[in-house]
């Protein structure tokens, strides 16, 4: 009676646990949705103007409201003090009163996309050809995202991916190893582990990684009372999205594991297996990866190396106390399971991890010269170790292990605590990378970034040419030869941004009797982009633009530029 | 005499036009306000392709459209109200066929075929009147559509739209047997 009892209340719990495991991915495409995306500012990204600009314009890719839309000089003052900002269509226009003296400007702005969640960047220009300290904005570009926030968020995230990785690392373990346990070792508590540090610790990270992240997007002097706001506006961006399944899934798991009966049932393990890979899996929602433009190979590559890593991690606690306590054939057999795997995953984890590193880092100077690909070579490096350690194990320890030598315990006890020790340290460095924006061409690049995604020397070229039907608002990075990109807006007699159903571009240069290829153009909401390399000779070049308004209308636009 | 001038000019296009073998109208300039038989010609396919589909877009200001069907062609005609209705026997029309359709053809690279409907002119000499002429070979399509900004002439691109020239009305005594009864001043 008692056991029928009791197998009914396990099942209502188990059912318990579905619905708040289906609920946590019903959760997933909430956050899936895009939130708003600059899709182009004027003046561009480290454009060098010849004068002032008379407006700033960030246009995306959905209507935003703006927040503010500040220009900070080097010093981090605003020499035109609080510009008005005005929503316009899907972009946010900045009137400046006055011209900006020549020097380096920084321009910081935040918005609410449609779905109501903020988004922020900055990104820098210059007017006239003086040289910037730009090494002045970018200490108070860093000092501006108060040091101490920042040291906590990469401590809170390295705890947080700590306690993660340990967890669903643990659950990978105790189905890939502990089957190699006798029943001795399982009964001495072996697989059974102290769970609650890396448990609580999750609970506690991870509401915590909300709230920091809406302290660093609130972004001003933080007060007590503005602390709820901050959580507020942490909850809404996509790490706070991605937090909460994690922290969902946190609850979860530590109520699976810490429900004894449960935890010893088929079932139970494959519901914590199920439920850690949401966890693992909330981590792939946001960050550099999933915001990457080749997120549809890259997403699988990262989900991959979390497994690995987790697996290792998880590994470690169990095999130092397996090195302490079980006898001597059962740590051989579990260290002999682990080499199995790992001789198959570590290879996968390197190079997952290093397809990821050189998507991310394009350019090997970019290594050198960025805080992110400084922070990647220490991982690389720190990884390197962990390896050396981990086949010291594999080919020298186990073999003395199985020759039952003297000493082996303490030496594999003595290079499993470095091994985990130097893992924390990648950990460390990986919370860190995740706070410096990726050196991959054509990221919007943060202050602190000294590497240029391009050489723009030249002036931006925005125009306005009335056609029969519409008005094209045309846009090119820079006035020199080589690649450029071109964005072109199309205006109705009423002002409103319209879409043609067609656009195509040409270049001519007349003096050396050139005639271009028609280029089919992209559209992107609405507007058409394109990166083209067709001006590749200094000259006054004819530009083209052949719109299809509709079936039978086609309005053609011309322009004559000069190039340098 | 500018009269003739500009109808030698409009010939000189319409040669031109046909040498580069353009879509075109048979006839490139018509009393307003008369009954037009406008017949586009079509003189090969696009890029060596069959043509399976002509459109017309009818210009503004035509009025009474009447599309001649074709053996081997599915006949469609889209309506579109009248930004001025009128009066036609004591009925008041509000619509007219903006765009005519001819379908499912099959006329080969190498061979030339016509396309025709009948409309009365606006009353509005001196005038141009484009005809785009969209022309699709399967997937594959030649927009006949350019308009020159200036709206007179046929545009100096490679794929002009047809254009009629409306000249002088004939004197009233001469009109064509049916009358409407209405007058197209706008």
């Amino acid at each position: 009676m008692i056991t029928v009892t009791a197998m009914i209340t396990e099942r209502l719990r188990l059912q318990g646990q579905h619905l708040l495991l289906a609920l946590c991915l019903a959760m997933l495409p909430l956050v899936a949705q895009g939130h708003a995306v600059l899709l182009s500012n004027q003046p561009a990204d480290n454009a060098m103007l010849r004068s002032s600009p008379d407006t700033l314009t960030l246009r995306f890719n959905e209507p935003v409201s703006p927040v503010f839309v500040r220009v900070l000089d080097p010093s981090g003052d605003q020499p035109l003090g609080e510009l008005p900002a005005q929503a316009r269509d899907n972009s946010v226009v900045v009137e400046l009163p006055e011209s900006l003296p020549d020097g380096g400007y920084l321009v910081s702005w935040r918005v609410i996309s449609a779905d109501s969640h903020p988004v922020g960047g900055s990104y820098r220009f210059q007017v006239g050809t003086g040289s910037v300290d730009w090494a002045a904005a970018e200490q108070w570009a860093a000092a501006r995202e108060s040091t101490l926030l920042h040291v906590l968020h990469v401590v809170n995230r390295s705890l947080l991916l700590l306690a993660l990785l340990v967890l669903s690392g643990h659950i990978l373990c105790r189905l890939l190893l502990w089957p190699r346990l006798g029943p001795a070792e399982q009964n001495r508590g072996l697989d059974g582990p102290r769970l609650w540090l890396p448990g609580s610790l999750l609970l506690v990270t991870t509401p915590l990684q909300i709230l920091l992240q809406g302290l660093r997007m609130y972004g001003q002097d933080v007060s007590w009372r503005s602390l709820p706001e901050a959580a507020g506006l942490g909850l809404s961006s996509s790490l706070g999205q991605s937090s909460l399944v994690l922290l969902t899934s946190a609850v979860l798991l530590v109520l699976i594991l810490t429900t004894g009966e449960l935890a010893r049932q088929r079932a139970g393990n494959g519901l914590a297996l199920l439920v850690a890979l949401v966890a693992l899996g909330s981590l792939l929602m946001t960050g550099h990866i999933a915001t990457a433009p080749n997120a549809a190979w890259l997403v699988p590559v990262l989900a991959l190396h979390l497994l690995v890593a987790a697996f290792w991690l998880g590994a470690m606690g169990p095999l130092q106390r397996a090195a302490r306590q079980a006898d001597r054939m059962a740590l051989l057999r579990l260290l002999q399971r682990f080499s199995a795997i790992a001789i198959v995953a570590v290879p996968a984890l390197l190079v997952a991890g290093l397809a990821m590193a050189l998507y991310q880092v394009d350019e090997a100077a970019a290594l050198v010269q960025t805080g992110y690909g400084r922070s990647l070579l220490l991982k690389v490096a720190a990884v390197a170790l962990v390896l050396l350690v981990a086949l010291d194990n594999r080919f020298r320890l186990s073999r003395q292990l199985a020759a039952s030598r003297q000493g082996t315990r303490q030496r594999l006890q003595r290079n499993l605590r470095v091994e985990s020790g130097l893992m924390v340290g990648v950990i460390v460095l990986t919370a860190t990378l995740s706070t410096f924006m990726p050196a991959r061409d054509g990221a919007h690049h943060h202050s602190h970034d000294h590497y240029l995604p391009y050489e723009s020397m030249g002036d931006i070229i925005q125009r306005e040419i009335e056609g029969r039907l519409l008005t094209l608002d045309f846009q090119m990075a820079h006035d020199s030869v080589g690649e450029n990109q071109i964005i072109l807006a199309f205006y109705d007699a009423d002002g409103k941004l319209v879409r043609p159903q067609a656009v195509e571009v040409r270049f001519d240069l007349p003096e050396l009797e050139i005639e271009g290829q028609w280029r089919e153009l992209e559209a992107v909401g609405q507007l058409y982009l394109m990166t083209v390399s067709d001006i590749m000779i200094p000259g006054d070049w004819t530009i083209l633009v052949n719109a299809l308004v509709t079936d039978f209308d086609r309005d053609a636009f011309q322009l004559e530029e000069e190039f340098y | 005499m500018i009269r003739t001038l500009v109808t030698v000019a409009a010939l000189t296009a319409g040669l031109s036009s046909l040498a580069a073998a353009h879509a075109g109208l048979q006839t490139i300039e018509a009393p307003a306000g008369s009954q037009y038989r406008a017949v586009i010609s079509i003189p090969h396919g696009c890029a060596g392709a069959a043509t399976n589909e002509v459109r017309v877009r009818v210009p503004d200001g035509m009025i009474a459209i009447n599309p001649m069907p074709k053996a081997g062609w599915e006949l469609e005609t889209v309506m579109e109200p009248l930004d001025e209705p009128y009066m036609d026997h004591g009925r008041e029309v509000t619509e007219r066929i903006g765009e005519v359709r001819w379908t499912g053809g099959d006329l080969a690279d190498a061979h030339y075929d016509e396309f025709t409907f009948m409309a009365r002119l606006p009353n509005e000499p001196g005038q141009h009147l484009h005809f785009p002429v969209v022309q699709a070979c399967g997937d594959d399509a030649l927009r006949w559509i350019d308009v020159p900004a200036s709206g007179e002439g046929a545009a100096d691109t490679d794929y002009p739209a047809p254009v009629l020239y409306l000249t002088e009305p004939e004197s009233s005594g001469h009109s064509h047997g049916h009358d409407h009864g209405h007058s197209h001043d706008h």
